[in-house]
């Protein structure tokens, strides 16, 4: 009986500590989509220290504004017509597809969108530079990738606080294989629905995501 | 073993047995009240909710609108033209039209209020293809992503949430070598003005009407912009479009010191 008694006394603290309201059956916590939601509370309010970001019944602001840095990346397929289909990065894309990249970032930056070519080497001339603003969308020129074999791969990078933007994309995409993080340099959330790409890291500045171009006929 | 399978018994016990509120006994004859002493912990509102309200609160603001959904007089009998055929050409590429929801969020708004002042981050309109059904037959209303047949009498329907000026202008050619020939309504150089809220088919004049050419590669291309939105001042956001069955709205984020401006094709059909 006393072993008993021993055995059940830390539920029963457990019942005492957790209380009535914060009892495991009363305690409402609403489904998150984890990253998609970290980083639009991160993108829609820019600075992280403003006190509309952090009032102390906002555990989801407070959390966005633990991220260095957040960003949203579609690609946008285009039509004749001039309409965009929104689609996440991780879909692949085809020769002759004419697209646009849609941007949001969590701060002010210069953002450039770097090419791998079919044997791998990396172009350290970008394709396309820009500058995107926190709180805005930006939309790159109409693009079109084309090809004869194997896979294009164009890399969207907002790029980080350092200089040197080429040496530091070649150092992460070095850290990925077949798109999974190698080792513990870089800490990064990623999320992919259907019509973007959500990816927040918690550990420095600069982001990358990739887009994959097949260069055969569908 | 067995002493290890009460032990989890019982602490899944613990999570579940669990009173909401601590209550004082009451006394005989005495109402009781309880004091809740735990408040319960406010559910924040994820962010990306409010963006997805973008385009119902657009709709709970249009549908407040008079005139928006009304039925337009008939019979059409007096033909715009279109064709500026011989003037000289400029090339022409559209400005993005996003088919999909917005990421950033509606700021500004109050939930259930149909009022859209010019204070909020987002400003719209609503473009409806009002198509006539030949004699005799009722004009329908219909969405922007809704391809013309041949020949066609159409008037478009425009109810924006802006201050605006409108126009139409005609675009040639085949696709992704577009070519923009000059505004072609109205006439004159000059624009329809409509104000916040009004709803107003164009072209103006109760009998008359728009047709496309029968080539087509020949698009008409409608232009609502603020008024202060020239190349330097409009806004350089992408537009959303959403369509319904009756028509479609377009929206886009206006950053502080710009003015919106919309600028959908209409097609034919192929």
């Amino acid at each position: 009986m006393k072993r008993l008694f021993l055995r059940a006394l830390p539920f029963c603290a457990l019942l005492v500590m957790k209380g009535p309201a914060y009892s495991c059956m009363s305690f409402h916590s609403p489904p998150l989509d984890w990253a998609k939601d970290v980083v639009i509370e991160r993108v829609s309010r820019p600075d992280p220290n403003s006190s509309a970001g952090l009032a102390s019944n906002d555990p989801l602001g407070s959390l966005a504004a633990s991220y260095s840095d957040a960003m949203i990346v579609s690609v946008l397929l285009e039509t004749p017509d001039g309409t965009l289909r929104p689609c996440a990065t991780d879909r692949l894309f085809y020769t002759g597809d004419r697209f646009r990249i849609k941007l949001v970032a969590s701060r002010d930056a210069k953002v450039s969108f770097y090419n791998t070519n079919p044997r791998g080497i990396t172009n350290p001339k970008p394709v396309w530079e820009g500058r995107v603003k926190a709180g805005q969308e930006t939309v790159s020129p109409r693009m079109r990738l084309t090809g004869n074999t194997g896979i294009d791969q164009l890399h969207v990078v907002m790029e980080p606080l350092t200089p040197g933007v080429f040496g530091w994309l070649t150092q992460w995409l070095g850290s990925f294989k077949d798109g999974q993080p190698v080792g513990k340099d870089i800490q990064l959330d990623v999320q992919n629905t259907e019509s973007a790409t959500y990816l927040a890291r918690i550990d420095g500045n600069g982001l990358v995501a990739t887009v994959r171009i097949v260069h055969n006929a569908r | 073993m067995k002493r290890s399978l009460l032990s989890i018994v019982l602490a899944a016990l613990a999570c579940a047995v669990a009173p909401a509120t601590h209550a004082a006994p009451a006394a005989a004859g005495e109402a009781k009240f309880v004091a809740d002493t735990h408040p319960p912990v406010p559910v924040p509102v994820p962010m990306r909710d409010l963006g997805e309200a973008v385009f119902p609160a657009f709709a709970r603001w249009l549908s407040s609108q008079p005139g928006s959904s009304r039925p337009p007089a008939l019979p059409w009998s007096q033909a715009i033209p279109l064709s500026k055929s011989g003037a000289a050409s400029t090339p022409y590429e559209p400005v993005p039209v996003i088919l999909g929801l917005p990421d950033l969020p509606l700021f500004g708004a109050d939930r259930g209020e149909a009022s859209w002042p010019a204070s909020l981050n987002y400003q719209g309109v609503s473009i409806r293809l009002v198509l006539s059904g030949g004699p005799g037959a009722p004009a329908q209303l219909l969405p922007m992503s809704a391809a013309l047949p041949a020949q066609a009498r159409f008037k478009l329907r425009i109810t924006p949430t802006f201050e605006a000026i409108a126009s139409v202008a005609q675009v040639v050619g085949e696709p992704w070598q577009a070519h923009l020939t000059g505004q072609v309504y109205p006439t004159g150089g000059v624009s329809v003005s409509i104000k916040p809220g009004e709803t107003v088919d164009l072209p103006l004049g109760t009998n008359e009407y728009f047709m496309l050419g029968r080539t087509p590669t020949e698009r008409m291309l409608l232009t609502v912009r603020h008024p202060r939105a020239t190349q330097a001042t409009r806004s350089d956001q992408p537009v959303y479009r959403q369509d319904l069955i009756d028509g479609s709205s377009y929206l886009q984020l206006v950053p502080r010191g710009n003015f919106p401006a919309v600028e959908p094709l209409v097609l034919s059909a192929r």
